[in-house]
Order: C-alpha cells, then structure tokens, then sequence
C-alpha cells in the first residue's frame, strides 16, 4: 500500500519559481489500481515521480507497505535504485542496444544466477506474448511490443508497486481498448499495488479501483470511478469527467449541510438538487447534471410534476451508433442530453424532459482555482 | 646559430687533442691520457668531469654533431657522456629561470644559443658560470660577456639570390637597393623579425634601420618565419632575392644542387653563436670541460663537417665562408655583449611595424 | 535511510567539479595574475610591479582596432568555408544512402591527420602566386603571360580557406556523431507531411542537432581567433594582423624573454570572448528536452535516398577529398623526396631521393619520439574521454538539482581553448616544479597541459551527444534497480559510443601533433614527434621532416580508420 501525505514539490521555472505540487495526500490500498487523472501540466505525472523517487519533494512524507521512502521532517529519502518498485515510462524508456532479452532481464541480472535469470525473464516474455522476440534488438520492434517489453521488464523483479506513466497514450485506439483489458488483468492477477497516470478519462473509469483527480498541482477529489462520475464533489471533477451541462440559478434555499437538499430556480424552471461540497451561502450558484440523466418524456407525463422539468426545442441531432448526442435549446440555454437512438425525437420538435433531484447538484458558478477546498476534505 | 659555441668547443678539442698527442708521445707521461697545454687544470678538470660523467646540452644544433662529437671525445677523454637536447634557446632559458627561482638543480648544464640576444636573460641574472679557465687553459680566443660565454661559430646574414631567377649582376649590393622599385610585388623573401636591420640599426642609427626595413615591407615582400624557411623558400623559387637567410645554409642547400647564392655585401651583419655554463648545473665540470673542448679546433672541426657552421672573424676564422668573408672585406657588424642591447632596441621597433603592440 | 548528499552520483559530481576546475583555474590564475604585472624582461613569477600597463596598452594602442576587426574577418570568412562544408558532410554521410560512406567519412579526416606545420607549407606550394603547381597548372592551361598569379594565396581569402579547410575534419566529428543518433520519425514525419528533402533538413533535422552545431560554432569562433598557424604562415605576407598575432610578437620579440604581461593581456580578451560566448550558447539551448532524440521509441536511423542527387554528391564529396585532401597529401610526398623543395618538373624529378625514409630510422630521436607520442596519445586520449563523459554528465543531468554548478563546469571545461598554449605551459612548469607531484620533465606533465588544453573539445562533443539522449532512458535503469555507477556504464556510455569513439580519436590525433606546448615542456627523454619535426625543419632538413610528416600521417590515419570502423560497426549493430 502505498501512503502520500502533503506532498509539495517546486521547480524552477524560466520566470521563477513554479509550484507544481501542493498539499497532495492519498492512500493506495494494496492490490488496488489507483489512477491519477487530470490534464497536462496538473502535476500528476510529478507525483508519480515523486513516488519513484526520481524527484524529490519538498514538504510531504510517502510510505510504502510501511517503509517511509521520503518524510521532509527528518530527510528520509530512498534513493529510485532502492525503493523496488517497478516503472512504466512514457516514452517506454527500452534501451536500444539491447535485445528484448537482456532489456526485461536489466532489473535482475545482478541478483540471481544465470540459470534461474533465464526463467524468470522468459516466464514474464511469455506472459506477455513476448516469447518468441527475445532476441530481437528492443528498436525492430511495434509500439506495442515496445510497450509490453517495458512492462515486463517493470514486473520481472516481482515488485510490490508498478507505477504507469500514462502508458497508453502512444497506442492506436483499437490496441489501447486491448491493452486496457490486459493490463487490468494482469494487475489483478498479480495483486499488485498500482498507481496509473492518465489524461484520459475514459481510460481511468474503466481501470480504476479508485481515482485521484488533479488540477493545478493540486489534489482535487479522490474516490471511486462511480462516485466520482454520478456525485462529483467539485465542479473541476464534474468539468474533467465526461460530459456536463452546467446552468446559472438562483438558490431559494440552502440547507445546511453537503449533501442535503437545494431548491433553486433558473429560466427551464425550478429544480430540487443536492449541495456540493463547494458550494457556500451567497454565491452565485451553477447548476449541474449529465446528459444521459435527463429523460426526454410527453407533455402528459410531466403534466403533475412542478420541480426538476422543463421544455425546449431539439436543435441538433448527432448520431453516434449506439446513442445519440442531442442538443436542446430551452429559451437562451442550450442542454445536451444523450439518448437511445429510438427514442429520440427529430431536430425542430419541441420537447419535454425531467431530470431526478439526485443526479442533480449544485456548485458555486464561477469555481475560482485556488479557492480549491484541501483535497482532506474531498477525500472519501 | 648553432655554430658558435660548437666551433669554440671544437678548438678546444683540437687543441687538446695536440697536447695529447704530445703526451702520448712522451714518456713519463704516458700513464695519464687527457692532457693538454696547461695539463693539470686541463687534467683536474677532465678528472672532475669523468667523475660527473654526464653532461646535459640544449641547443639547436643538428644532433649529428654532437654524436659525432662524442665519437671524437671518447677517443681522447672517454667517460663522459653527451646528453644532447635539440632545442631552441628561448623554452631553455624559461625553464632554467623557472628552476633557478624555485631553488631546484638545474636539468640544464650548457646551454647553447644561435644569438647572444636570446640568453641575455641568463647574463642578467648572473645565472652563469664565469670560467677564465677558457681562456688561459683551453687556448680560447671567442670569449664573450666576461668569460661566461664560449663563442662557437657565426652566421652571416647577407643578401641572397636564386641564380636562376635574376644574375649576380642585378642583385641588390647595398642595402639600400632594397627599396628599388624593380623589387615590388613578392620579389622579395624577408624573414619575419628582420634581423639584419636590427643589427644595421647599431651602425647607421636607429632611426635609418627603421626606414629602410619599413621601405622593404612596402615591396609587398614574402614574409616567412625562420632563417632556413627563408633558404627553402629561396631555393624553390618563389622570389629572386632573400634576406634574412644565413649564408653557411645558402652554401649547404647550394650543395644538394639548389640555384642558390649570397652576396658579401658591406655593411654584413654577423651572428656569434654562444655556448654558456649554468651556474646550478649538475654537473659542473663536465660542462666547463666539454665546452672548453668544443671549442678547441678538433671540436670546431667537427662542427664545421656535420652542420657547415664555423667561426668567421677573428684568430680562428675556419672554412670557406670565412675565406670569402675575408677576401671580399665588408664591414662587419658582430653580435657580441657589448651591442646586443642597442640590437634588441632597434628590433623592437621593428616588431611595431610588424604587428607587434609594445 | 540515505541523507541525499553522499550518494555515488554525488561524489562523482564533486570530484569532476575539483578535477575540471583544478586543471583550469591554474592556467587561468596565471594568466590574470601575469596580465597584471609588469614583464618585460621578466617572468611573471620575478615581477614585482603590479599594473594595468598591459591593458592600458591594449585599449590605447592604434594598431588594436584594426586587429580586432581583421580577427573577425578571418574568423568569420574561416568558419563561412569550414562550418557548412562539415555540415553538409555530417548530413551526406550519416543520413543519407550516398554510396561509399565508409570511404569517405575516413578520408574527411585525414587533414587532421597532417601537422599544421607542414599542412601549410603544402597549400603554399599550391597556391604561391609564382611556383604554386595550381597557378602554374592555371597559367598554362589559360595560356597567361604574367608569371604570378592567378591565385594568391597570401590574401584574406586565402588565409580564410585554408583555415576553414582545417576545420573541416573536426567539425565534422563534433557534428557528426549527434546527426548519427538522430530519431528517423522525426524526418519521416516531415516527409510524410509532403516536404521534401531539403525542407525537411532545413526545419527538422537541423534544428535538433542544434545544440551540436551551437557547440560547434562557438568553439570554432574560439579555435579560430586563437590558433596562429595560418594567420603565421599567410598572414605576414598577407599584412594581415589577428589577434594571435600580436600574442605571437609578444611571446617571440627576439628581446630574450617572452612579454608574458602583454600576451596574458590579451589572452585576457579572449577569455572574455570565451565567456560572451558560453553565455549565449546557454542562453540557446537553455530547454534541452527538446533536443533529445535518442529516446526509447524506435531508433532506426534510417538513410535518405537521394535519387539523382546522388552523382552530383558523390562528385562534391570527391572534389573535395581531392582538394582538401589528396592534393596537400601529394604535396607531403612529393617533399618527402626532393632534397630541397622545388616544383615538380623534368629537372626536379631527377633529384628524387628516397634517402630521407631510410635514414630517419638511424635518428635514436626519432624513434624515441614515435614511441614517445604513441604514449602519450594514448593517456591524453584515454583521460580526455573519461574527463568529458563525467563532464558532460553533470552538466547535462545535474540541472535542475544543481544549476548553478553544471552551468559553471560547462563554462570552466570551455575556458581552456581561450588561452595560449603556451601560458598553459607555463602554468604548469611553475606549478609542478615547486609541488610534490613528481610529473615535471616527464611525458605527465605534457599529458597534463593537452588534456587541459583538449578538455573544450571533448566535452563539448559529450555534452551536444549527452542531451539528445532521454533522460528517461537512465531513469528507467535507476527504476530496474541499478546504482548510478551502473546506470552509466551499461546505458549512458553505450548510448554515447559514437561520441566516446570520435572524443578519443580527436584527441589522440591532436596530442601527436600539439607542438607549442610540447616545445615548452619536452626535455631528451620526453621529445615527440611534432617537436622532431619541427626541429628538422629549423635545421632545413625539409625532407627529413616531410617524411616524418607521412609517417605521423600513417600512424594517425590507422588509428581514425580504426575508429570509423568501430563507430560504423556499432552504429550498425543498432539497427
């Protein structure tokens, strides 16, 4: 397991000083497959490194399977060639005056005998699919052999903790839904702690156990795909993740706490959702659902309801094969709602829709980065 | 430049090789070989030098010489072993300023030079031996600076011509001529430092010297480095006229085959080559001793043989360059201690012209 | 637990910054600290007056700006002619299909292979406006009347091309080994873009290997400005004064000692060069990931095809082998046998005599000598490599943790270009005759000033190789559990061969042709052979020395052919 508290790390930056990590605390279960998301430049990929041991931070603590490999307060650092852990790079990283062979058998070929360096290198090869490349120079081979290569050369010294640095990303997407499902797999089958590096949301949802989102250097929410999908704590995350439909209302009353009830009203009509955890007496309220939340519907059906419905005229209709991308235009806002492609209505027609009060939150309007609540609070 | 000090050494060679002769000859005597005129100062000397075994020379002579050299020597005083150094003097006198300063042994024992000029740094210092004993004992004649130095063989600097390009007629005989306006436009091969007219600045006043080398260098001349360079350039034909180029080389390359000759002209400027003892040599002795018999004329003949070099003024003048110095009776203007300061005045104003800053 | 600061890496940091800086600051110390005192007629360890006479003379003197501006004359006309000519090579020769490779990229470096010395003095037997086989070739063909000319080789533009023809072969090892290593997507992007050859060189390719043509540039410029050779042997005649020349008249005034004050003083300014320059090389290449292209993804240096380029590049590559080349080689020889130079003719041919090659053997000098230098190539060479690996290590790698050192070893590795040889001489003859370490008046002590000397060079080519490799490359290892030391030896050092190889080479070519230093340094049992051919050209033994000359030509040629091998053998290996 792996335990990050209050990381901070600056560089140094052509017009001074740079804050790429702020106050970054998280907890990897062991087994579990924690993702890292956000987009460039929000400072996961420096956390990742930050954990390998290839930066140093300069405030925080990291502990793995209770070894602290870094603690500011008493100068604990662990050099990268000691934390045993396995890495992934981006670029792949295969060294390319070697063969596949002696690339996946670097991390052993001090430790053990010849003999049993042969085994193990070629049992990770043929769990990998790379069995018969062994001897071929690391350069003649695809990106996605290269890709495999450099996980098994990650695995072959049994490691407790992979790290994958945005592994995916140079594959095409037929290969990176493959390689989604094998890696998920092979982690699982191993059981072994992993933290994962990705820009792409689809990705992190579909592998995660849980997922770590990041923004600016710092930690924004942490949680499970589901959670953070259906019941973003921050707007950034419900931004990142998916497709939003964000719409300017005036709160008429507030509850008090996260997650108790809201009634606000805006042009489409008056909605009962939940509070976010951002959200403060007195600002300026937004609110936010997913277009696959609102369901279209008759006139008669919404006829008995006064809260969370609404009208509009269908302003465009994208098919996409298994849904549609409709866009609505209801006065001056315009929703996007995504639905089965039988159901959905031709472009023109006036429709109605209702959305329910829990797939409904409510965030300040404008979120102001460095307002960010401490990711302690948006961890769950 | 070499020559100089060789040639001394060369006379004090032949004349103790006399003597020994003499001794040889002479029973009663014959028990002691090494011998010479003032034999037991001669004897002590060789005795103490035999001892030391070694001697340690840096000079710019051929190395032919000094092997040949040590054949003689060991004929007539075995046990002493030449270490010869082919160097330029400036590095030498450097090194053995840098050593004396820091209070070390010399590696250095003699120090041979083409120029009085180049070790006056060592006659400034009183960084050399002084040893009468050149004089009174070995018979030498060539002393200079207050016998520090022994004077080995001269160089000549006169105007050459490559016969094939231009006849003895036409070539310049004053230097004035020089300045001729037939002579424009890579006609001309001028060795670099122009030594000829720092040496002529002593006799016709600084002043002249100047102006006539400043009106060669407006002949569009080709300026080489290096008295020999000046020779080869010469000889392959790229000008009719050289200065700057030593007349005992112009003989030598005349010898292989090469259209090459010089002219007597008067005034002519003449080099002494100088061969000098350190005072922290190693092995003291043996460098007085080697250098008296350098001197001596089995030592000057020697040098003559292998490098063509000789003495050319004085009692003992030797070889054919010092006949025709003598038959054609220029002026001459020697390099000796006493006008190497006035020399080295006029030369550098002629580094002025040349590019240098100071 | 591991405290940061003593780790491997740490201490291999440290220990570079005292070895580089040690080995630099003590000709530098000497060099300020002899500008400022008064020597004339004395060396600057006997002078006692402090001053900044030197320097006063310097800025008031009328003959400094007309030096100057004809130093950046003859510095940019030199690197006009050498810099493109090494680039274009290094592009024909390592990125494209053009045939005989191996031939050529081993014959462009043979000038390198040819003292200086003699070098010149073949290009005059060139191009001598009266007996320079050129012009008379000329002369005949034009049927012209004049007996000079057409070409005169003692003009700025002569000096300019010979000067730039020098550069040539080590340019080109600088530049080469970094276009060798390239990434071959990158072009074939380009390509796949629909531009062509020539736009894809000029917008991908040459904008990567920046950093090794910035490097180039600018320790040329420094090369240039400093080196007198050419500006000795045309220039005079040429009336044209550089810099090196007023250090020249200040080390050699025919007034017993050197004027160790004024040429410090102006070895001074060309420091100050040295370091305008190394600010502005930082200043460009300042974001060096983007440099990098030796990542793990696919490193198939893939060859262009050139098509019908390709009679018309193999002609260029041909004239100019022949040029630069066989003709100056032809010349060594023909010198090697004549007893005094002459142009060849009926008569000239008569006189051939091969006695010189027979009897250089019976010279005990000469034999030594040879060995002598073999030695010392080898030494200078091996340190040169090591020194520069770890030079060109920290700097590249120790940036972000340590930027104000690695941008301080990049500028101090660079400083000993930038001044005279013979300062460094001696600097060091003060240094080790008084300190215990017993290397004065050996062939060490000669070690010693060339590696120093050789240090700008060997670390420049390390460095420009170093940054196109991905960091990641070594991160990956230190992630596979392998110490620093490790790291380097099995993944950095490999993946730096090319440079490695054309370092040692470089510098082994140099050290057995280094003369002024030598000269400064070298007693009976140290002489090498750059000192015996330049002593048999003193005593007009120009056969001796010619010979002498081919057979240093031979020595060194074996010992590139060797290398190219070798670095052709690898880079084959990798694909």
């Amino acid at each position: 397991m792996i335990y990050v508290k209050d990381l901070a790390k600056i560089f140094q930056g052509p017009k001074g000083e740079v804050r790429a990590l702020r106050g970054v605390s998280f907890t990897a279960e062991r087994g579990q497959l924690f993702t890292l998301l956000g987009s460039s430049g929000c400072g996961k990929t420096t956390t990742l490194r930050c954990i390998a041991g290839l930066e140093q931070p300069v405030e925080g603590e990291i502990v793995v399977d209770d070894r602290a490999v870094f603690r500011a307060s008493d100068g604990t650092f662990i050099p990268p060639e000691q934390r045993r852990m396995g890495m992934v790079f981006q670029s792949y990283a295969i060294w390319p005056h070697m063969t596949v062979f002696q690339n996946v058998a670097y991390p052993l070929s001090q430790a053990v005998s010849r003999k049993e360096l042969k085994e193990r290198v070629g049992r990770v090869l043929d769990q990998l699919g790379l069995g018969n490349l062994s001897d071929r120079l690391a350069p003649n081979l695809s990106g996605g052999q290269q890709q495999r290569v450099a996980l098994a050369r990650a695995l072959v010294a049994q490691p407790q903790v992979l790290l994958l640095d945005e592994p995916l990303s140079n594959l095409d997407a037929r290969l990176r839904e493959q390689m989604r499902f094998e890696l998920k797999a092979l982690q699982e089958s191993l059981n072994i702690t992993t933290v994962y590096v990705t820009h792409d949301q689809e990705e992190a949802l579909a592998m995660s156990d849980r997922i770590g989102l990041m923004h600016d250097g710092v930690l924004v929410e942490v949680g499970s795909p589901t959670d953070l999908y259906l019941r973003p704590a921050h707007k950034i995350t419900a931004d990142f993740l998916g497709t939003s439909n964000f719409v300017p209302v005036t709160v008429l009353h507030g509850g008090s706490q996260t997650g108790d009830e809201m009634s606000v009203e805006c042009s489409i009509g008056s909605f009962i959702a939940k509070r976010s955890v951002e959200w403060q007496p007195g600002m300026p309220a937004t609110l936010f659902f997913r277009p696959e939340y609102i369901e279209l519907a008759n006139e008669s059906d919404t006829a008995g309801m006064k809260l969370n419905k609404g009208t509009g005229i269908v302003e465009r209709v994208v098919f996409l094969g298994n849904s549609t991308d409709i866009v609505i235009r209801c006065g001056e806002t315009r929703l996007r709602v995504r639905e089965h492609p039988a159901r959905t209505p031709a472009p023109g027609k006036p429709v109605h829709f209702t959305i329910a009060p829990d797939a409904c939150i409510v965030f300040p309007a404008a979120s102001d980065d460095r307002k960010i609540v401490s990711s302690k609070e948006g961890e769950r | 430049m070499r020559m100089e000090k060789h040639e001394m050494h060369a006379w004090a060679v032949v004349f103790a090789s006399i003597l020994l002769s003499l001794l040889f000859f002479c029973p009663g005597y014959a028990a002691e070989r090494g011998k010479g005129v003032s034999s037991d100062a001669i004897a002590q000397l060789y005795a103490a030098a035999k001892k030391e075994g070694t001697v340690v020379v840096y000079g710019p002579s051929d190395p032919i010489v000094y092997q040949k050299a040590q054949e003689a020597l060991d004929k007539q005083y075995p046990g002493i072993k030449i270490e010869h150094f082919e160097s330029l003097p400036e590095p030498v006198v450097q090194r053995a300023i840098a050593e004396s300063q820091a209070g070390k042994q010399s590696s250095v024992d003699i120090i041979q030079s083409g120029s009085l000029r180049a070790v006056r740094p060592l006659i400034d210092r009183d960084m050399l031996v002084v040893y009468p004993g050149w004089g009174t004992d070995f018979g030498l004649d060539a002393l200079y600076a207050g016998n520090r130095f022994v004077g080995t063989y001269n160089l000549t600097l006169p105007i050459c011509y490559n016969s094939k390009m231009v006849s003895l007629q036409d070539v310049p005989k004053r230097w004035e001529d020089l300045a001729d306006a037939k002579w424009k436009g890579r006609k001309i091969i001028v060795e670099a430092r122009l030594v000829p007219f720092a040496m002529l600045g002593t006799e016709i006043g600084k002043t002249k010297a100047v102006d006539l080398a400043k009106k060669l260098l407006a002949q569009d001349p080709i300026i080489v480095q290096g008295g020999t360079t000046v020779v080869n350039a010469l000889a392959s034909g790229q000008a009719p006229i050289a200065v700057g180029a030593y007349g005992y080389k112009i003989d030598q390359t005349q010898k292989k085959g090469a259209p090459v000759d010089w002219v007597p002209l008067s005034p002519l400027p003449m080099l002494t080559s100088a061969l000098g003892v350190l005072k922290t040599a190693a092995h003291p002795n043996a460098a007085k001793f080697f250098a008296g018999w350098l001197g001596t004329t089995e030592g000057q003949k020697i040098i003559y043989e292998y490098s063509g070099q000789a003495i050319l003024v004085g009692k003992n003048a030797y070889g054919p360059e010092a006949e025709r110095v003598k038959t054609a009776r220029p002026k001459i203007i020697l390099e000796t201690d006493q006008n190497f300061a006035a020399i080295q005045d006029v030369q550098r104003e002629l580094g002025k012209l040349s590019g240098a800053l100071r | 637990m591991n405290k940061r600061k003593f780790t491997t890496r740490s201490w291999a940091f440290g220990l570079t910054l005292l070895v580089v800086s040690y080995l630099v600051l003590v000709p530098l110390v000497m060099l300020f600290y002899a500008s400022i005192k008064s020597t004339e007629d004395k060396l600057p360890f006997e002078a006692t007056v402090t001053t900044l006479s030197n320097y006063a003379l310097l800025f008031t003197s009328p003959s400094t700006l007309p030096i100057l501006l004809n130093t950046l004359l003859f510095t940019a006309g030199s690197l006009a002619i050498g810099l493109p000519i090494a680039i274009l090579f290094a592009w024909l020769l390592e990125r494209t299909a053009i045939p005989a490779r191996k031939w050529f990229s081993a014959l462009i470096l043979l000038p390198m292979t040819i003292p200086s010395l003699l070098s010149a003095i073949a290009w005059i037997q060139l191009l001598d406006p009266r007996i320079g086989l050129v012009n008379i070739m000329v002369r005949a063909v034009l049927g012209m009347k004049a007996d000079t000319g057409p070409f005169d080789i003692y003009s700025l533009y002569g000096m300019c091309l010979v000067q730039g023809l020098r550069l040539v072969p080590s340019a080109y090892l600088m530049i080469s080994a970094s276009f060798r290593a390239m990434d071959p997507s990158l072009e074939e992007q380009s390509s796949m873009a629909g531009r062509n050859i020539a736009q894809t060189t000029m917008r991908v390719t040459l904008p990567i290997v920046r950093p090794a043509l910035l490097a180039a540039l600018i320790y040329y410029i420094i090369v240039v400005v400093e080196a007198f050779d050419v500006p000795g042997l045309l220039g005079f005649t040429a009336r044209i004064r550089v810099l090196s020349t007023a250090i020249y008249w200040a080390t050699h005034s025919e007034v017993g000692l050197p004027d160790y004050g004024l040429a410090s003083a102006l070895g001074m300014v060309v420091l100050v060069m040295a370091l305008i320059l190394m600010w502005l090389y930082h200043l460009l290449t300042k974001h060096q990931e983007r440099f990098t292209t030796i990542t793990g993804k696919g490193y198939r240096p893939r060859q262009i095809r050139l098509g019908t380029w390709t009679i018309p590049a193999v002609a260029v590559c041909i004239f100019y082998l022949f040029i630069a080349v066989i003709l100056p080689f032809l010349m060594l020889l023909w010198t090697s046998v004549q007893p005094f130079y002459s142009v060849p003719s009926v008569d000239a041919f008569s006189r051939v005599t091969f006695e010189g090659y027979s009897s250089i053997w019976s010279d005990g000098n000469v034999v030594r000598s040879v060995w002598n230098t073999i030695k010392l190539a080898l030494v200078t060479a091996t340190a040169s490599v090591f020194l520069s690996i770890f030079v060109g290590w920290c700097v590249v790698r120790q940036k972000q943790e340590s930027g104000f050192l690695a941008k301080y070893l990049a500028t101090v590795s660079f400083l000993p270009q930038s001044v005279p040889s013979i300062v460094i001489a001696l600097a060091l003859i003060f240094v080790y005759i008084r300190f215990p370490l017993p290397i004065y008046g050996t062939l060490w002590i000669i070690a010693l000033a060339m590696t120093t000397r050789y240090i700008a060079f060997s670390s420049r080519t390390t460095t420009a190789a170093l940054m196109q490799v991905h960091g990641e490359l070594e991160e990956a290892s230190q992630m596979s559990g392998a110490p620093w030391l490790r790291t380097l030896r099995k993944i950095t050092m490999p993946l730096l061969a090319p440079a490695m190889i054309n370092v040692f080479f470089w510098v082994a070519v140099h050290a057995m042709q280094e003369l002024s230093m030598a000269l400064m340094l070298y007693n009976p049992k140290t002489i090498v052979v750059s000192a015996t051919i330049w002593n048999m050209w003193q005593n007009g033994k120009t056969a001796d020395a010619a010979v002498l000359g081919v057979l240093l030509i031979f020595m060194s040629a074996l010992l590139l052919l060797g290398g190219q091998v070798l670095s052709h053998m690898r880079g084959k290996s990798h694909q």
